[in-house]
């Protein structure tokens, strides 16, 4: 870079704005460009000593224009695609097509800057197309809007190709040119008064213009002789073409010479097409500047432009990823130095009495603005989800038209933040879940008209924050998903055993559709229903500690409910011990703490070996147990121990792929917010480590990864069938197992064990009353809390006992505690619940040892139920 | 950096010299290419790693990048040492490194002619790591390639891996 000479380095500085700036000007700007055309001959002076040499300036320096074009053009045309879908929907909304015109006409101006005569010469007809529209010469209609959309593709292919190989590519663009210009000529011949029009129609295609000289040895190294239009508006492109020339004029013998990537395909060209030379790149590029001078409709338009551009690059630059990166761990270092800082001073006001009320003024300021800094910092890695969404308005309508529906998107909450790294992970997955809701969710039209529908269908994309996580909902108002249909598909695949698929609740069977290879599309289409896809999406989901649920009503659609983490770079963690060294775990593998001590309720928690290796009973099933101590070989207090000595600890529950398993540790210590480090290969390569974290003493943590612990210790995963329909020894699938307990009035009632997350005892003093509803504090938050016997009779019970033993309901409906005496025990009944036998707050009845016993229906113990009678009161 | 790699860039002239950090490992001189050293500074390591390579102390927190510590002694079979070690921090391939030295020495240029590469002469864990002798005025200087140091480091994880 360094070594450029000083005309090139002020081409650096605005190569782009100028080519806009200077459009409008006249002609009395030429004689300065042309003593100007060193600035833009970048590199390729006349002095430089070898072609070789000339050309490696040439290419460094353009090639950073070229990279910038091509960034900017790729935000611009996705812009495109979503202005003309919305154009569409309103062809009157004149900003929109102004800003579609001047996109395009951008693009159309730096390909000419860059001698990319193809792509000069289909954004030329293009703009020309929304020229006419603009003026009001022309309605849009499908074919327009179809024939401009597939421009955009057109634009998008050549620029990847650019980006790619340097190069245009061999496709030819002449059909587009071509119908681009026919539709503007045949939707203005459909106007009555559009004969005029068609007079100003744009210059001749690259094959029928007039060949102008070809770039051979001229002595003159200005613009050969762009006769046909340099007259009527000269712009500044010229100035490049100009160099381009200079660079064949000192080297004639040979057009197609390498010299540069960036400037080879317009010399090719001149090359292979022999007409389609590299000034005629200039006169297609300068043509459209004589229509719009010529028919002067909107004036206004390219000052606006030039007004409007400046103002949005001043709020937004472009910055390295990497150097945010480095900016990110530089505040973490603050962040360390901040609290080394603090504690000293802590220290000396403690030891000696030095009592330095400014300094600790200073310290409190320190760590503010560090706290503030932090956040910041962290910010700079987070981008919305538009960048996800935008893609879809264009997906939804290109497909729509395929599939032969009438949908219409709703986007809510585009402006929903996540992690930079996290954005390309997740478009796949949302856009596969998108094309299955037009092609497989909505109807046909008729169809939907049939069934007293509106024709066209909904779908509706929502992303939102959610505790810490992105929740993106995608929600057709389709016909669902046929239960029946997967539940025989699942039985035939042989998933799961025709009794057993008969027991299973839909939400259950619904979750086959997750299973690799498993489609329910009775036809196979271009679009979707091939059989790969859903398993797909949940296994990138949940590679980046995701989740993804699904729900459908038959008849009135369905809802996929995706649940995404903020950030990579920053995930929950919990902090255990085990003997003097310290690990974090991603949360997101984490199931649940169960407290492993000599003595518990043995029915509950009791550690067992099988064939030598240690297992648990939780819940009625195994779970292996792996003892971290004895796996890494460290000392620690949680070991396996002897029969007679059973061990202790805390067993974490991990659960990773197919792999379910217990991790004895010596302790918890906490959960806390961990920024995930990279290691070097050579740990990487243990398998044992995903990473390391600095926690807030500077002390280097490292995090385990679960899925390699789970294969270092040579846990056996759990099939696919056995996972799904828990198959194994004709077992009833444990969620079709209920949690039978006896009320706080001594009624006994079971729960569905599914949506039970786990057992808690806690002093009365927690429970608290709050917006009519009884709230109990735990965790640091407060969950509501509802009394069985409110559930089911309106009727609450007075707390009279000092602790409450409370089940807590899974999170998926939304957190609530369900008050109980005391818990009974877990059982499988033989015979499904029966649903018939049902009430108010009751799902249906099982048999529980000869006995009926109701299954709560935990929806109504949600405090957006429908409110119970009384509200539960307590007694002092 | 830039110096040193023009310095490798100028091809084969007669004068070519590399810049070497050296320092002592257990009473025999080593020396690493002086571009690839970040910084050197004498400190502890915290957090060992559990089942990594035998020759890896601890992980250190270096302005919030996570190196690992290589202990030179244990990984060229010697005795190991206790206590603190001067660190040697390196960047190459794309990842950063400790290596922990007993003391170091000096930083010298040393012209690529004096640079023996063909008969080393060492085995074992220390020719793994070593990638070239020169003869200076006091003895045998080492040269070490931070690669085979690693590759060898990788080995070792192996073998614990199996046990």
């Amino acid at each position: 870079m360094g070594g450029r000479g000083g005309d090139a380095a002020g081409a650096s500085g605005e190569p782009l704005p100028s080519v806009q700036a200077s459009r409008p000007l006249g002609g009395e700007r030429r004689a300065g460009q042309s003593a100007e055309t060193p600035v833009y001959g970048i590199g390729v002076g006349a002095s430089a000593p070898s072609v070789s040499a000339r050309g490696v300036g040439f290419m460094n320096d353009n090639e950073e224009y070229v990279r910038e074009f091509l960034v900017e053009s790729a935000e611009n045309l996705d812009q495109l695609d979503q202005d003309l879908v919305a154009l569409e929907e309103n062809p009157r909304d004149s900003q929109r097509l102004a800003s579609i015109f001047r996109t395009v006409h951008t693009i159309k101006g730096t390909s000419g800057f860059f001698g990319f005569a193809k792509l000069g010469a289909i954004t030329h007809s293009g703009e020309h197309l929304l020229g006419q529209l603009r003026d009001g010469k022309i309605d849009l209609d499908d074919d327009v809007t179809g024939v401009l959309l597939t421009l955009v593709d057109a634009v998008r292919s050549i620029l990847e190709r650019i980006e790619k190989t340097g190069g245009e590519g061999e496709s030819d663009f002449h059909d587009l040119s071509q119908s681009l210009d026919r539709v503007a000529f045949e939707a203005a011949k459909r106007r009555e008064d559009g004969g005029v029009v068609i007079t100003r129609l744009a210059p001749p295609l690259p094959e029928s213009a007039p060949a102008p000289a070809p770039p051979t040895a001229t002595e003159e190294p200005l613009p050969a002789d762009p006769e046909p239009t340099a007259a009527a508006a000269p712009v500044t492109i010229e100035a490049p073409v100009a160099a381009e020339e200079r660079v064949t004029a000192e080297k004639p013998e040979s057009a197609a010479a390498p010299i540069a990537p960036a400037i080879a395909p317009a010399i090719t060209m001149t090359a292979e097409g022999g007409a389609s030379t590299v000034p005629l790149s200039t006169a297609q590029v300068v043509a459209p500047e004589a229509v719009t001078a010529a028919a002067p409709p909107s004036p206004a338009q390219p000052p606006a432009a030039r007004t409007r551009r400046p103002a949005v690059s001043e709020q937004s630059i472009r910055v390295d990823v990497g150097l945010l990166g480095t900016l990110v761990d530089l505040v973490g270092e603050l962040v360390l130095a901040r609290n080394q800082l603090e504690s000293t001073v802590r220290h000396k006001t403690a030891t000696r009495g030095d009592e330095h009320p400014e300094l600790l003024k200073v310290v409190h300021r320190i760590d503010t603005v560090t706290a503030s800094l932090q956040a910041a910092a962290m910010k700079t890695r987070m981008q919305p989800i538009e960048q996800v969404f935008s893609k879809f308005p264009r997906i939804v309508r290109d497909l729509a038209v395929v599939c032969g529906k009438e949908v219409t998107l709703e986007i809510d909450g585009a402006d929903t933040e996540l992690d930079r790294s996290l954005i390309e992970t997740i478009r796949d997955p949302l856009t596969h879940l998108v094309r299955n809701a037009v092609d497989h969710g909505i109807e046909a039209p008729e169809v939907r008209v049939a069934r007293g529908k509106p024709a066209a269908g909904r779908l509706s994309l929502r992303a939102y924050h959610e505790s810490g996580q992105v929740m993106v909902e995608i929600r057709d108002d389709g016909g669902g998903i046929p239960v029946d249909v997967v539940r025989k598909k699942a039985v035939a695949k042989g998933l799961v055993s025709a009794e057993q698929a008969a027991l299973l609740s839909e939400e259950r069977v619904l979750q086959y559709i997750f299973e690799p290879g498993f489609s329910t599309a009775a036809k196979v289409t271009d679009v979707s229903g091939r059989g790969v896809g859903m398993d797909v999406v949940r296994t990138n989901i949940e590679a980046i500690g995701g989740a993804v649920d699904i729900g459908s009503i038959p008849g009135s659609g369905t809802t996929v409910r995706v649940r995404i983490p903020l950030t990579l770079a920053i995930i929950p963690a919990l902090i255990v011990s085990s003997g003097s060294h310290r690990f974090a775990i991603p949360q997101a593998a984490v199931r649940e703490l169960i407290a492993l001590r000599a003595g518990t309720n043995g029915s509950v928690v009791a550690v067992e070996g099988l064939e030598g290796a240690p297992v648990m009973r939780l819940r009625g099933r195994l779970l292996p147990l792996v003892f971290l101590g004895e796996l890494l070989g460290i000392e620690a207090n949680a070991m396996p121990g002897n029969p007679g000595h059973p061990p202790r600890g805390t067993v974490v529950v991990l659960r990773s792929d197919e792999v379910e398993f217990g991790l004895v540790v010596d302790g918890v210590t906490v959960s806390e917010d961990i920024v995930v480090k990279p290691i070097v290969a050579v740990l990487v390569a243990l398998g044992l480590y995903a990473g390391a974290t600095v926690r807030g003493d500077g002390a280097v943590v490292l995090i385990l990864d679960p899925r390699g612990i789970a294969h270092a210790a040579k846990v056996p995963p759990r099939p696919a069938s056995d996972r799904l329909a828990e198959a194994a020894a004709a077992e009833v699938a444990p969620l079709d197992r209920y949690l039978v307990c006896e009320s706080p009035a001594g009624r006994v009632v079971a729960v569905p064990l599914e949506e039970v997350a786990r057992l808690e005892t806690f002093p009365r003093e927690r429970l608290q009353h709050a917006a009519g509803h009884m709230v109990v504090h735990r965790e640091g938050r407060l969950t509501a809390i509802a009394d069985v016997d409110s559930v089911l009779a309106g009727v609450a019970q007075p707390v009279d006992t000092p602790s409450v033993t409370a089940v807590i309901l899974s999170a998926t409906l939304g957190e609530v505690a369900l008050r109980v005496r005391r818990i009974l025990e877990v059982v499988a009944p033989e015979a499904p619940i029966n649903r018939d036998l049902r009430a108010r707050g009751v799902l249906g009845t099982i048999a529980v040892a000869g006995r009926a016993t109701e299954v709560i229906d935990v929806r109504h113990a949600l405090p957006s139920a429908p409110p119970s009678t009384a509200t539960p009161g307590v007694t002092a | 950096m830039t110096r040193a790699t023009e310095t490798i860039d100028a091809g084969k002239a007669a004068a070519e010299t590399r810049r070497f950090c050296t320092f002592v490992v257990a009473g025999r001189a080593f020396a690493v290419d002086a571009s690839a050293v970040q910084e050197v500074f004498r400190g502890t390591v915290t957090t060992p790693v559990p089942r990594g390579p035998k020759a890896i102390r601890g992980l250190l927190n270096l302005r919030g990048r996570i190196v690992p510590a290589i202990d030179m002694r244990k990984r060229m079979g010697f005795e190991p040492i206790a206590g603190e070690g001067i660190h040697v921090v390196l960047t190459a391939g794309g990842e950063t490194h400790s290596l922990i030295v007993d003391s170091l020495t000096d930083v010298v240029d040393i012209p690529v002619s004096a640079i023996e590469t063909s008969t080393i002469g060492a085995e074992g864990e220390i020719g793994e790591c070593i990638e070239g002798v020169v003869a200076a005025r006091d003895g045998l200087v080492h040269l070490l390639g931070i690669e085979a140091i690693l590759a060898g480091l990788a080995e070792q994880t192996v073998e614990r891996k199996m046990r």
